[in-house]
């Protein structure tokens, strides 16, 4: 006996999607399965659709419809309409109504996405790219609300997308087509989509170690040698995920380049998204011995981001370390500051890399000093600098603030004169107070400025202790300048074998490379030196 | 000293300039609460005529010698002090 004629609308609905399956439609098949309960809601076809579905058996229609041939197609529309069934308008009333929309919408990606990752799944790639956004965005979204600290739905999502992800990998036409186009790359059309929104969950749930196996699996697949075929948003925002990643593995000459990247793919309209990559792209940039410029911070994009990076280049420029506290909240009365670079990731990188550019300006700045007095009484040969002026400075400048009006102390003020003293020890081995500034520290860090090349010159031994010689011209060169250089390799790609972060077992040894080690960075990795 | 600045709202970009210009930090503004998370783009794509990439706005973006040899600024004078008060000799 034939089964029952469907509803008309739900007969119509049908006709389409199998007209959209024959043709190998990608675009009209997502434009029938709406997945956002509010285009579902907002749309007067899918309204009548879901009343005619109630109390109806739809997958014998589904089944007399669309062909036999592929019964994994039949399952994912059957269990689409299950899942518009399920929308209702009190969606968003409740928690528990949104967690239940989110399990329904789970379950249909569960049916998707084994019938995705078949041969034929090419068809649905437009569909698991509007369903991989939806996915992740209500995730964190419920997650965010729910006040869970597991992040269940997030991590729901990271497990189902991954899937969906890897499913894309196995796409072999890109590997013979000569000019390969979006429609040529099948189901790697979805790859860049899918690894953002991996991301975006990665990041926002700390996990983001997660992303170099990501970042390995798209170069593997040769996805960066077209990546101009992708939208320029999946673009650009894949180059700011991959900026940011390569910022956290301490990579910043790659995160700048990633991060401009980025930064130039937005249009200039897209504020929001423009000041998240600016804000990463200055921090690198200034790390590497690049300010922003007036030109640059005058984008409106950028209202805000002065007022935060300012300080900080200008206690660089200075060797101004109390300056530099203040700059990033530490000290001084705006502890605003102290969360918002640790809201964003940045403080204890900045707060570590940040120091050796910090000494060269107070070496750079005790030269300027003391200069007046050396040519009354040296005529002849290149400057020098005493360390001991090197050595008072920085004890000065280690020490806490001395203020005169104790209302305007800030979290972590300290009030006594001489830092060093154990009193002032403080328990964060990052700590700037208790710091027992002596002449060796004071030494190891010219090693290291003259090592690196932030300052050329030389130590001298002397009846009065070590002098600092410094070349006669250009003994300070610009710091952007150094990290131009030949002798600087190339940094090393860390997708593979290098997971990254500031706590990573992979930190190479502060003294390999001689780069960036300076007093208190014992495994830091040093900038530009393979690790 | 002189990096220490009073809370202000202003977010207004040319005053970032300004504070630039004059070597000494911006009176900075804490309006930068919003939501961190890179938001999904409201259009999928655009021309390239669109973005900077061809049509690159005035100016750098970096500015590589900020070098200051100045030493009458405040930061200077409290350094020249406390030399002054430790003699080496």
């Amino acid at each position: 006996m034939p089964p029952p004629s469907p509803p008309p609308l739900l007969a119509q609905f049908l006709d389409i999607v199998s007209n959209s399956r024959i043709h190998q439609n990608h675009e009209q098949l997502s434009r029938c399965l709406l997945l956002s309960p509010a285009s579902l809601l907002n749309s007067p076809p899918m309204i009548t659709l879901m009343t005619e579905l109630r109390g109806y058996n739809h997958r014998d229609s589904v089944e007399g419809v669309l062909a036999q041939d592929w019964p994994g197609f039949v399952d994912v529309i059957v269990a689409y309409l299950d899942y518009v069934k399920s929308v209702h308008s009190k969606i968003n009333s409740s928690i528990e109504d949104m967690l239940g929309w989110f399990s329904n919408l789970k379950e249909f990606m569960g049916v998707l996405n084994p019938v995705f990752n078949s041969v034929q799944g090419t068809i649905f790639v437009t569909v698991i790219k509007a369903a991989s956004a939806l996915f992740a965005s209500s995730a964190l979204r419920i997650d965010a609300l729910s006040r869970n600290p597991r992040c269940p739905c997030s991590e729901a999502a990271m497990n189902v997308l991954l899937r969906s992800f890897n499913s894309t990998l196995g796409e072999r036409t890109a590997a013979t087509a000569t000019a390969p186009t979006l429609r040529t790359i099948g189901k790697k059309a979805a790859t860049v989509r899918l690894a953002n929104d991996l991301f975006k969950l990665y990041f926002k749930l700390n996990q983001i170690r997660l992303c170099a196996t990501i970042h390995s699996n798209i170069k593997t697949a040769s996805i960066p040698s077209y990546l101009d075929l992708y939208p320029k948003s999946e673009q650009c925002a894949y180059n700011y995920y991959h900026g940011r990643h390569y910022f956290y593995a301490d990579q910043f000459m790659n995160a700048l380049t990633t991060l401009e990247r980025a930064y130039v793919l937005a249009r200039p309209r897209d504020h929001k998204q423009r000041k998240l990559i600016a804000r990463y792209m200055i921090a690198a940039a200034i790390i590497l011995g690049k300010f922003p410029s007036d030109a640059l911070l005058a984008r409106p994009e950028c209202a805000g981001l002065g007022g935060m990076f300012l300080p900080i280049c200008h206690a660089i420029r200075l060797g101004d370390f109390r300056g530099f506290r203040r700059a990033l909240g530490d000290e001084g009365p705006e502890s605003g500051r102290k969360r918002f670079w640790i809201r964003t990731e940045l403080y204890l990188t900045l707060k570590l890399r940040c120091q050796i550019l910090l000494w060269r300006g107070l070496v750079r700045r005790a030269f300027l000093l003391t200069r007046s007095e050396q040519t009354g009484m040296r005529k002849k040969g290149p400057p020098t600098l005493d360390m001991r002026h090197i050595l008072i400075l920085a004890r000065f400048l280690h020490g806490p603030e001395r203020v005169d009006n104790p209302l305007f102390l800030g979290e972590g003020f300290h009030r006594d004169e001489d830092s060093d003293t154990d009193s002032d020890l403080g328990d964060d081995e990052t700590s700037y107070f208790g710091l027992r500034l002596a002449t060796v520290d004071v030494e190891c860090t010219i090693i290291s400025l003259l090592d690196q090349g932030f300052i050329k010159g030389y130590i001298a031994r002397q009846s009065s202790g070590p002098v600092l010689v410094l070349g006669k011209s250009d003994a300070f060169p610009p710091v952007a300048e150094l990290y131009r250089e030949e002798r600087f390799p190339e940094e090393d790609v860390m997708e593979s074998d290098y997971e990254g972060g500031p706590f990573s077992t992979h930190m190479a040894s502060a003294g390999g490379g001689g780069g960036g080690s300076v007093v208190r960075l014992s495994g830091v990795k040093p900038i530009g030196f393979k690790g | 000293m002189s990096s220490s600045s009073k809370p202000s709202k202003t977010t207004d970009p040319k005053d970032s300039a300004a504070a630039d210009k004059s070597k000494e930090p911006q009176k900075h503004a804490f309006t930068l609460e919003e939501d961190d998370e890179f938001e999904d783009f409201p259009v999928e794509d655009w021309k390239e005529s669109e973005t900077d990439m061809q049509n690159p706005p005035g100016g750098r973006l970096w500015e590589e010698s900020w070098d200051d040899d100045d030493t009458t600024e405040d930061f200077s004078t409290q350094l020249r002090e406390e030399l002054k008060k430790n003699p080496t000799k």
